[in-house]
């Protein structure tokens, strides 16, 4: 056997080796966060409340916020988040025993439709993709599956010579035995997954290496000094003044026209100012947040987008909205829920195609090799 | 015999075990959906008055986190009676007496009734230290008590 043949081959044993162990992990982590990117559009469908369609002059968020403590006894809201043409406005309640609280208001009539306890099913799913709920052993656990990810892609370019045909001459014989069936489906999945799949391991990588960062004390920085009122700007008064959130959303609105609304943020404390955030549009990946003085309304910074963003922040954002296709609205998301059902099902069929066929292969492979080094090396490995 | 089959099946099914991977989320699973942890650690609780106010401060019986940055850090959750959240403008917490209201320690935020601060805890404990709770008032009043370090540190020290 010549010499780059039996080179191929091992590569080719690499690419059959690299996920297999760990295959069954690996199948779950992706079909978790192919279900985490569409978790919102799934409860949308499950839960009515979360629904709110039809045209309409929009409430402002005083009003908002009035309906959903009325709905909530004692709730105070701590922020609004506008999802969408056709979402519920979510009002997130600090309760009197601590806990929280979402309630969904329509954002044309103010009524609350809705109120839910507890994580949400969204929350859920990307605790249980992450981090397995098991912070941060699980988030070692999986982002360590970055490198199996990357040696995948990269053996599997080297092992399948003239993949690009692929492209153009996609080929699946499905009424050939299974075997041969999903060998095609793996070859042809993957080559037009090639993109998909370095995304997902390069900002898995990221994920990995940022967090080993922080663990050894070396965290990245770049988070900016925190925002804050002096405690001479705060009024002098017998109970605590309510912020005017309708002037403190206008303000925002003037300093940024085009922004299309994502959350409002209360003050956390009396020291805070509200905080819009929005995407105005010219970065879709990069959110602005206009932090405004909520006793005079007015804006005291804009932070996000291009220019205010550190390069480890920007890094932040862009490798988090890359792996959760979460930039473009629905139909990034959906393209991202299309190659993430690929990729699951390259890990399954990688692991079919093992079972049928690796074991013996391996077998042989390293018989040969055997020979082939004493062959090679034999009489000067004294 | 049955030592061969025993084989087989830990041959074909040795690779399908990190499928076992999934276990490791499930214990977690009841407390996830329960608005209130299900297995809350057992808590340091004392009653204080600040002045007009009096609250209650809670932290877990645990020894205090080390910070990426190497500080040891407390958490601490301050009660505050519901017809006070309008009250109360700001809740600091500080190891040692401050010397003024600039310096009077970490600012409590979030859920108003339940705020919560990181408070920075010394490497050397006497055993003599303070918490300083200090309590401003929206008309400008401030309010200070202080109360042993060890009555509410909980952990073994």
């Amino acid at each position: 056997m010549s010499v780059g043949k039996s080179r191929t081959r091992l590569w080719f044993l690499w690419h059959s080796w690299l996920a297999m162990p760990i295959w069954a992990f690996l199948f779950f982590v992706c079909l978790t966060g192919t279900i985490a990117v569409v978790s919102t559009e799934i409860m949308w469908l499950v839960n009515p409340a979360m629904r709110a369609s039809g045209g309409g002059e929009a409430l402002p968020p005083s009003a908002l916020i009035a309906a959903a403590e009325a709905a909530a006894p004692g709730g105070r809201v701590s922020s609004l988040s506008w999802g969408g043409s056709h979402m519920a406005v979510s009002a997130r309640l600090a309760m009197p025993d601590g806990t929280s609280t979402t309630a969904w208001v329509n954002p044309v009539s103010g009524v609350v439709q809705g109120v839910s306890t507890g994580n949400s099913f969204q929350s859920f799913f990307r605790a249980l993709h992450g981090w397995l709920m098991t912070f941060p052993v699980g988030w070692y656990l999986v982002t360590l599956l970055a490198i199996p990810l990357v040696g995948s892609l990269v053996t599997g370019l080297v092992v399948y010579k003239r993949f690009w045909k692929s492209f153009y001459q996609p080929r699946i014989r499905w009424r050939q035995a299974p075997r041969v069936m999903w060998g095609d489906l793996h070859r042809v999945a993957g080559t037009w997954s090639i993109w998909f799949i370095a995304v997902i391991s390069v900002t898995s990588l990221w994920f990995l290496i940022y967090m080993m960062l922080f663990h050894l004390g070396m965290g990245l920085g770049g988070g900016k000094v925190p925002v804050l009122l002096a405690r001479d700007q705060i009024p002098v008064a017998a109970t605590a003044p309510k912020p005017d959130v309708d002037a403190v959303l206008a303000s925002a609105k003037a300093a940024l026209p085009d922004m299309r609304l994502r959350y409002l943020w209360l003050p956390g404390t009396a020291y805070d100012p509200a905080t819009v955030a929005g995407s105005s549009g010219q970065v879709p990946l990069l959110p602005d947040y206009v932090r405004v003085n909520p006793f005079t309304a007015e804006v005291i910074i804009i932070e996000g987008g291009m220019d205010a963003a550190s390069g480890i922040e920007l890094t932040r954002t862009i490798m988090r909205a890359l792996h959760t296709g979460d930039f473009g609205g629905l139909p990034v998301k959906l393209v991202w829920f299309a190659f993430g059902l690929l990729m699951t099902t390259l890990v399954f069929s990688g692991m079919l195609i093992w079972m049928k066929r690796t074991a013996r292969a391996t077998v042989e492979a390293v018989r040969d090799v055997r020979r082939g080094s004493r062959l090679a090396e034999g009489p000067s490995n004294a | 015999m049955r030592n061969d089959s025993m084989r087989r099946l830990w041959q074909r099914g040795k690779f399908h075990l990190s499928a076992l991977m999934m276990l490791v989320p499930l214990p977690f699973l009841p407390g996830y959906f329960s608005p209130k942890p299900i297995f809350v650690p057992p808590e340091v609780r004392r009653d204080v008055a600040v002045g007009p106010f009096s609250v209650t401060l809670a932290t877990y019986d645990e020894a205090p986190g080390r910070m990426p940055t190497g500080e040891r850090m407390k958490e601490y959750r301050i009660h505050i009676r519901p017809a006070d959240i309008d009250h109360v403008r700001g809740v600091f917490l500080r190891v040692g007496k401050p010397r003024s209201l600039r310096t009077a320690g970490a600012l409590a935020f979030g859920n108003p009734y339940e705020r919560e601060a990181d408070v920075t805890v010394p490497d050397e404990l006497a055993g003599t230290e303070e918490l300083w709770v200090t309590m401003e008032d929206w008309s400008g009043g401030v309010h200070q008590a202080s109360l042993p370090l060890g009555e509410i540190f909980g952990g073994k020290r």
